[in-house]
C-alpha cells in the first residue's frame, strides 16, 4: 500500500521528466537515423585523404575531415587551459584575500560574458590588423613567404584560443567564485592553523571541493568552444562546426552534415564523460548548510598589486579593450542613423531572452529536484538525456526542429499552427532544449550543497515536496539561481543560428541585426550599433540582477 | 460590453486572417539595409505589409519545404544564382509571369523556365595594388594562377558562395578539370590561408601582405564610402580590373528571387518584385548597396560609372547554378580551405 501512494506522490514529478527528455532526445534520434542512411557522394572526398585528384599532381595532403578535428581540438585544448587558469586564479584571489576594491574586480570579471565571440573577434580583428601585417611583412622580409604563412596559421589559432577563453572564461570563474564563497571558513581556518601555506590550502582543500563546481563551469566553455560558428568562419579556423556548415550549405548534403556533428558529439561526449569522472563518487556538502562564509585574508602589498593587474589585465583583455573599440566603432556611425527602430529590437530581444530564461530556470529546478527525490539510476539517465541539447550543433538542432516544426504546421489543429507560427513559441522551446544545461548545471550544484537532511527534517514536519521545494530549497538556491539567470539571458540575448533558422517573421533581434550588418554587409561602424546595444542591455540585465539579490540577501 | 469582448476576442484570433489580404512574406537571404528601405517605400506606396524572415538562404529553403503547403512564404530572396536553382531544383518555387518584369529585366538576368529573376548585379572582380602592379599586369582569372603570382595572392575561403558560383562558371565554361587546375594552382599561389571577408582581402592587399584578390564590386563601394577614414584610404590604394574582356568576359551574378510553390498571395509577390525591378528601386540598390542595376548601363551612381563599362559572361546564370556542387568538390580537392 505504502510504495504505491509513494509512487503516486512521486508521479508528475516523473512524468514532467520524461517529457522533457523526450523532446530533448529527438535530435539525438533524428542524427542516429540519419547516420544509418548510406553516404552521400562528397563524404568520401571529406573523410579520405585527397591524393592525385586527377592524376597530375603527386600530393597527399590529411583529409578535410582529419584537418576539422585537428581544429576542434586544438581549441578546446587551448581554451581549457586558459580558462581554468584565469577563471579559477581570479576566483581564488577574489574569495581568499579581502581588500578594497574587491567588487569592482568581481564585476569587471563577469563583464566579458556581455560581448558576443564574434563581435569580439569582429573588434580585435580591427585593433590587431595592423600589427599583425607588420609582423607579416617583417617575417616575410627578414625570413621567407613560407614562414609569413606560417606564422598567419599560428597568428589566427592563437588569436582564437585567446578570444574564445577571454569569452567563456567567466562559466568557471562564476561557478569557481560560488564554490569558493559557500565553502565553510571552517575548512579554510583549520588547514591555515595547522599549518599549511596558502597556497598548499588552495591546491589540497578549496580546490578539491570547488572541484565539481568548477569542472561543471569548465564543460559549459568547452561545449560552447566546439559550437563556436562565427568567430571561427571570421578567423578562418576550420573545426567540426564550420566543417558541419560547409557540407550542410555549400555540398547541399545534411547527411553528411550530420555526420560531422555526430563525430562533434561523440567528442562532446567523452568531455561529459569525463567531466563525471573528473567529479568523481565523493559528495560534497557543507556540513550547515549556511556555513559561515570565509571571511578573507589580507594580503601584502606585492600581492595585493599582483592581483589588481592579474584581474584588472584578463578584465581589460576580454571587456574594457573591445568594449572601447565597439563605442569607437558605433560613434563612427551613429550621427549618420536613426535611432528609433533600435528601440524595438531592444524590446523583443529582451522580452524573448526574458521568457526563455524564465522557462528555463523553471524546467530546471524541475529535473534537479527530480533526480534529488527519486536519485534512481534511470531518473538520472533520463535527466542526462534531457541535457544534451548543449551538446547538439545548433544548426542540426535547429534543421531537426524545423522538421518538428513543419510537422506541426502541417498539422490541421489551426490552435497549433498559430501558436507555431505566428509566435515565438517554437523558437523558446528550442532555446529550452539548446540551453537547458546553462541552467541545470548551477541550480544542480546549488541543491547539492543542502544537506538532504534538511529534505528530511521538512519531510517529517509534514511538508509536501513541492512545499519543501519552495519554502526550504529554494531560498538556499538563491546564489545558484542568480548564477543561472545571469548566464542564461545573456547567452539567449546572443543566440544566433536558432533565432535565424525559427524566428517567425518580422522577429529582429540585435544579434541578427549585428550578424546582417557584419557578416552581410561588411559594414562594421554600422553594425557596431546593434552590437553596442547589445552589449550593454546584456550589462543592465547583469546589474539589475545582481542588485536585486543582493538587496535580497541583505 | 460584451460585442466589444467578442470584438476584441474576434481581433486576437482573426488578426492575422484579415491582415492576409494585404500582406507580402519574404524569405529573404539578403540582410542589407537598402532592402528594408525599400520595403517601406512598398507599403507606402500599396498599402502591402512586407513581413520578412531572414536566415542563411539554405535554412530558408529547408523551412519553406518542412512548411510545405501551409507555408506563409510568398517570395524566397537569395543573395546569389546558385541558391535560387536549388530553390527550384527542390521544388519550393513555381512559374510566374509578368509583362513589367520581362520589360525590366534583361533575359539572360532571368530564369528560362520563369521560376525565378535577378534583382541586382554583382561583378566578381579583381582588386589589386596600385602601386605594386602595372595597368594591364592582370587581365584575367587565368593569370592569378600563374607562377608570376607566386606569394602575391590572397583569397576568401571557399565556403564563401561567390567563390563557388566563380569557379561554377569555370566548371561550366571549361569543365571540371580546368576547374580544378586553376583553384590548385590559385591555392598555391596565395600568400596565406583564406581567412576573413572580401572587405578584409583588400585591407590586407592594401597592407602590401599581396598584390591582388577577388573580390564584389559593392564591397569595393562600401569600402569607399566607409565610415572609418582607415577603409577608405585602403580603396585609395586599389584599382580594379574586369577580367577576361578579351574572353569569355568577368563573371556576374545576380541577386534575385522565385516565388514560393505555395505562396498565399502571388500577385503581391509579382507586384513587390515589379516594385524591385523598376527605376527607382534599383537607383537606391545602386546608391546604397553600390550593386549594379539590372540595366548596367543606366547606373547613377559615379563611382559605378568611374569603373567603366565591362562586357559580363553571357553565360546562362541557370548553367552556373547547376554546376554549384561540382565547383565545391572541385575546391575541396583543391585544399582551398
Amino acid at each position: 500500500m505504502l510504495p504505491i501512494i509513494h509512487k503516486l506522490r512521486t508521479f508528475p514529478w516523473v512524468l514532467s521528466l520524461f517529457i522533457i527528455a523526450c523532446l530533448a532526445a529527438s535530435p539525438l534520434y533524428f542524427i542516429v537515423k540519419e547516420v544509418q542512411q548510406p553516404p552521400q557522394e562528397m563524404w568520401e572526398i571529406l573523410a579520405e585523404e585527397i591524393s592525385n585528384p586527377y592524376n597530375e599532381i603527386g600530393e597527399s595532403t590529411p583529409s578535410p575531415l582529419q584537418g576539422y578535428i585537428k581544429g576542434s581540438l586544438i581549441m578546446l585544448a587551448g581554451v581549457t587551459v586558459l580558462t581554468l587558469l584565469i577563471g579559477v586564479g581570479s576566483a581564488w584571489f577574489l574569495s581568499v584575500f579581502k581588500f578594497k576594491g574587491q567588487g569592482l574586480l568581481s564585476t569587471l570579471l563577469t563583464l566579458p560574458m556581455a560581448i558576443p565571440t564574434y563581435v569580439m573577434v569582429v573588434m580585435y580583428n580591427e585593433l590587431l590588423e595592423a600589427p599583425k601585417f607588420s609582423l607579416f611583412l617583417w617575417i616575410r622580409e627578414s625570413y621567407s613567404p613560407a614562414l609569413a604563412a606560417d606564422f598567419a596559421i599560428y597568428w589566427k589559432f592563437t588569436l582564437g584560443i585567446l578570444i574564445l577563453s577571454f569569452s567563456f572564461y567567466p562559466y568557471v570563474f562564476l561557478a569557481a567564485r560560488m564554490a569558493f564563497k559557500r565553502q565553510s571558513s571552517a575548512y579554510i581556518e583549520c588547514s591555515r592553523i595547522l599549518g599549511r601555506s596558502l597556497s598548499s590550502t588552495f591546491f589540497k582543500i578549496s580546490l578539491p571541493l570547488a572541484r565539481p563546481a568548477i569542472i561543471a563551469g569548465l564543460t559549459l566553455a568547452l561545449l560552447e568552444t566546439m559550437n563556436e560558428f562565427g568567430a571561427m568562419k571570421i578567423l578562418g579556423i576550420e573545426t567540426l562546426t564550420t566543417g558541419i556548415f560547409s557540407a550542410w550549405l555549400d555540398f547541399d548534403e545534411l547527411n553528411s552534415a550530420v555526420r560531422i556533428s555526430a563525430i562533434m558529439m561523440l567528442i562532446i561526449f567523452i568531455i561529459l564523460i569525463a567531466e563525471r569522472f573528473m567529479r568523481g563518487r565523493k559528495k560534497f556538502q557543507s556540513h550547515r548548510s549556511s556555513a559561515t562564509e570565509f571571511k578573507g585574508l589580507k594580503p601584502g602589498k606585492l600581492t595585493e598589486i599582483f592581483i589588481w593587474l592579474f584581474c584588472l589585465g584578463v578584465g581589460c583583455l576580454g571587456f574594457t579593450l573591445p568594449f572601447y573599440k565597439l563605442v569607437q566603432q558605433a560613434f563612427l556611425a551613429l550621427p549618420h542613423r536613426d535611432l528609433q527602430p533600435y528601440l524595438d529590437l531592444i524590446i523583443n530581444s529582451s522580452w524573448l531572452a526574458l521568457r526563455a530564461t524564465f522557462i528555463i530556470i523553471i524546467l530546471s529546478i524541475l529535473l534537479a529536484y527530480t533526480a534529488r527525490i527519486l536519485p534512481r539510476w534511470w531518473v538520472y539517465f533520463a535527466t542526462k538525456i534531457s541535457l544534451l541539447g548543449y551538446a547538439i550543433p545548433g544548426a542540426i538542432l535547429g534543421v531537426v526542429l524545423l522538421s518538428v516544426k513543419g510537422n506541426l504546421h502541417q498539422s490541421t489543429d489551426e490552435f497549433a499552427q498559430w501558436i507555431f507560427h505566428t509566435t515565438v513559441t517554437g523558437l523558446i522551446i528550442a532555446y529550452a532544449i539548446r540551453f537547458l544545461t546553462v541552467g541545470y548545471n548551477p541550480v544542480e550544484a546549488g541543491f547539492k550543497k543542502i544537506n538532504p537532511h534538511l529534505d528530511e527534517a521538512s519531510q517529517s514536519l509534514g511538508r509536501s515536496r513541492l512545499s519543501t521545494l519552495y519554502k526550504i530549497h529554494l531560498p538556499l538556491l538563491r546564489h545558484s539561481l542568480l548564477a543561472a539567470i545571469i548566464i542564461l539571458f545573456v547567452d539567449i540575448l546572443k543566440e544566433l543560428p536558432l533565432t535565424l533558422i525559427l524566428g517567425p517573421s518580422n522577429n529582429d533581434t540585435l544579434a541578427t541585426k549585428t550578424y546582417g550588418l557584419f557578416a552581410a554587409e561588411e559594414r562594421i561602424p554600422e553594425g557596431s550599433i546593434p552590437a553596442l546595444i547589445l552589449v550593454v542591455t546584456s550589462l543592465l540585465g547583469l546589474f539589475i540582477i545582481t542588485s536585486l539579490v543582493s538587496k535580497k540577501s541583505t | 460590453m460584451r460585442l466589444i469582448l467578442n470584438k476584441i476576442l474576434a481581433c486576437l484570433l482573426l488578426g492575422s486572417s484579415l491582415q492576409a489580404a494585404e500582406e507580402v512574406t519574404i524569405y529573404s537571404y539578403r540582410h542589407y539595409e537598402a532592402d528594408e528601405k525599400l520595403y517601406k517605400q512598398f507599403t507606402a506606396e500599396t498599402g502591402i505589409k512586407v513581413n520578412t524572415v531572414k536566415a542563411k538562404a539554405d535554412a530558408l529553403i529547408t523551412r519553406i519545404q518542412k512548411e510545405g503547403d501551409k507555408s506563409p512564404a510568398d517570395l524566397f530572396i537569395a543573395a546569389d544564382v546558385g541558391r535560387l536553382v536549388k530553390a527550384q531544383e527542390e521544388g519550393i518555387l513555381q512559374t510566374f509571369s509578368s509583362d513589367k518584369l520581362k520589360q525590366q529585366v534583361p533575359s539572360e538576368l532571368r530564369d528560362t523556365n520563369d521560376f525565378w529573376t535577378g534583382i541586382t548585379v554583382r561583378a566578381r572582380v579583381i582588386a589589386y595594388a596600385k602601386d605594386r602592379v602595372k595597368a594591364g599586369e592582370i587581365t584575367s582569372y587565368a593569370d592569378l594562377a600563374k607562377p608570376a603570382w607566386k606569394g602575391r595572392v590572397v583569397a576568401r575561403s571557399s565556403s564563401n558562395i561567390y567563390n563557388q558560383s566563380l569557379l561554377a562558371s569555370f566548371v561550366a565554361n571549361q569543365g571540371e578539370v580546368k576547374a580544378f587546375q586553376w583553384a590548385h594552382a590559385v591555392k598555391n599561389n596565395m600568400a596565406r590561408e583564406p581567412e576573413g571577408s572580401d572587405r578584409d582581402q583588400m585591407r590586407a592587399v592594401a597592407a602590401g601582405i599581396a598584390d591582388a584578390c577577388i573580390v564584389n564590386t559593392y564591397y569595393v563601394g562600401l569600402l569607399a564610402n566607409s565610415q572609418e577614414e582607415k577603409d577608405r584610404e585602403v580603396a585609395k590604394k586599389i584599382a580594379i580590373c574586369f577580367p577576361d574582356q578579351e574572353g569569355t568576359g568577368t563573371h556576374i551574378n545576380i541577386s534575385g528571387a522565385g516565388v514560393c510553390k505555395h505562396a498565399p498571395n502571388k500577385e503581391n509577390a509579382i507586384k513587390l518584385l515589379e516594385f524591385l525591378t523598376s527605376t527607382k528601386a534599383q537607383d537606391t540598390f545602386t546608391s546604397t548597396n553600390y550593386e549594379y542595376p539590372l540595366v548596367r548601363e543606366t547606373t547613377t551612381s559615379e563611382l559605378l560609372k568611374s569603373w567603366g563599362t565591362f562586357k559580363s559572361d553571357p553565360i546562362k546564370l541557370d548553367e552556373i547554378g547547376k554546376h554549384r556542387k561540382a565547383a565545391a568538390k572541385a575546391f575541396l580537392k583543391a585544399g582551398w580551405k
